[in-house]
């Protein structure tokens, strides 16, 4: 019984493992079709990076951006997420834009005036099921400038 | 003559028919219901304060990209294009010091980032194969040896135009070469960005003293955070004595965070950006 019982505690951590790889694969997936698509458009990444976060969780990035560049800011959650959130802040931490959407896959645009430091702030605004204790959900960002 | 049996069934069919085309004329109209709620406005995200940006931000986004210093400079209508000044260079990826070959390998990433358009098939491959190398010493992994070795034959067959192949190096220079977790340790993805920033820095210093217009400077050369986020994994520790690369490029760094902190970058600035870096690219 108890060879049973650790048989499938190992499935079941198994299985939840092999999802949050699936989830975090999607996020990926999906952020680099985006950067891909916009090749052609003139943009070129800089980096595309990966998060795993709970509800109302965030991560921050230090970025540097060129005067006269364009810079978009891709962001794609997995299926587990209602609404992504992307916000910019310059180097003092005023916000200069945020995206003004509710879903997954936010995008944000800055050109800046001087070359600089600034913050992008990825929040995991709003998750599909919270309830469950300790929930993560994926999230991949990408830096895109032309 | 129709059956009996048909009669009510074509009865039902036509009074099921008349409703579905919008019911007997006479009916009411439905009632307007009461006018449907707005979608509620997405909630805001909530404020940061500066003291959670500066304590909770991650760099691994913080380096600009050789071909983005590329795009800056055109913008700064400065006509120069770093792939004419990429030299040719005979890297040695035989020494046991990993922070060496880290640079090493950044300095090679940017050559192949800027001059993917124009190289030589040949100077393009053997750039390639040095990154590959470095990575073999890095500890990299197979994943990342296979995909080089694949983008080497692709060229190598002419199976892949140069379009394409900057989308695939900017993803193996952006996008998965700092992914990897290497056997060398946590110091290799910032040394490979610190290796691919001095190269380009270097090369953009060039630029601008050849046009001479050096108000352009502050926007192309002034970025103390890079430096400062460089020089942390480059401090020498412990009573060895260090690497001689390592140990110049822990100098050079602490002259660039100095300068590039200062109020403005002018000629004087400029130039000591390139020699500085000019020093260090040589030694390796």
């Amino acid at each position: 019984m108890r060879t049973l019982t650790r048989a499938l505690t190992a499935l079941l951590a198994l299985s939840i493992a092999g999802v949050a790889i699936a989830d975090q694969d999607e996020a990926d997936t999906c952020v680099r079709s985006k950067v891909w698509e916009a090749y052609p458009e003139g943009w070129a990444v800089r980096t595309i990076t990966k998060a795993n976060l709970g509800e109302t969780e965030h991560r921050i990035y230090l970025l540097t951006l060129y005067a006269g560049n364009e810079y978009k800011f891709l962001g794609c959650g997995d299926t587990s997420l209602v609404d992504v959130d992307l916000v910019l802040y310059d180097a003092d931490g005023r916000m200069l834009v945020q995206d003004q959407t509710e879903d997954r896959q936010p995008v944000v645009e800055f050109r800046p005036s001087s070359t600089d430091t600034f913050y992008l702030a990825v929040h995991a605004a709003k998750l599909v099921d919270a309830s469950e204790t300790g929930k993560k959900a994926s999230v991949a960002t990408a830096v895109t400038y032309r | 003559m129709l059956p009996s049996w048909i009669r009510p069934v074509l009865f039902s069919a036509v009074l099921v028919g008349a409703s579905a085309c919008g019911g007997t004329p006479e009916a009411p109209a439905p009632a307007p219901g009461p006018a449907p709620e707005p979608a509620p406005a997405p909630q805001a995200a909530p404020s940061l304060d500066l003291a959670t940006l500066q304590a909770q931000a991650q760099n691994i986004a913080l380096t600009p990209s050789p071909a983005e210093m590329q795009a800056a400079l055109s913008k700064a209508q400065i006509t120069q294009s770093l792939a004419e000044l990429v030299q040719k260079r005979e890297v040695d990826m035989d020494t046991p010091n990993k922070d060496r070959v880290a640079v090493r390998t950044g300095v090679l990433v940017a050559d192949v980032v800027l001059t993917i358009k124009t190289a030589p098939k040949e100077d393009l491959v053997a750039r390639l194969q040095g990154i590959q190398k470095g990575m073999q010493q890095l500890g990299g992994g197979a994943d990342i040896d296979n995909t080089i070795t694949d983008l080497v034959n692709r060229i190598q067959n002419d199976a892949v135009s140069r379009d394409e192949l900057v989308k695939d190096i900017d993803e193996l220079a952006g996008v998965i070469i700092p992914e990897i977790e290497y056997e060398a340790g946590e110091k290799v993805v910032p040394l490979i960005q610190a290796g691919s920033w001095l190269e380009g820095a270097n090369l953009v210093s060039s630029a601008v003293m050849a046009s001479g217009k050096f108000d352009t400077a502050d926007a192309l050369l002034k970025q103390p955070e890079v430096v400062k986020y460089f020089r942390q994994y480059v401090k020498i520790e412990g009573e060895n004595a260090p690497d001689e690369v390592v140990a110049k490029l822990e100098q050079t760094l602490g002259q660039l965070e100095m300068i590039t902190s200062g109020e403005t970058l002018g000629e004087e600035e400029v130039k000591t950006i390139n020699e500085q870096t000019d020093a260090v690219l040589a030694l390796l």
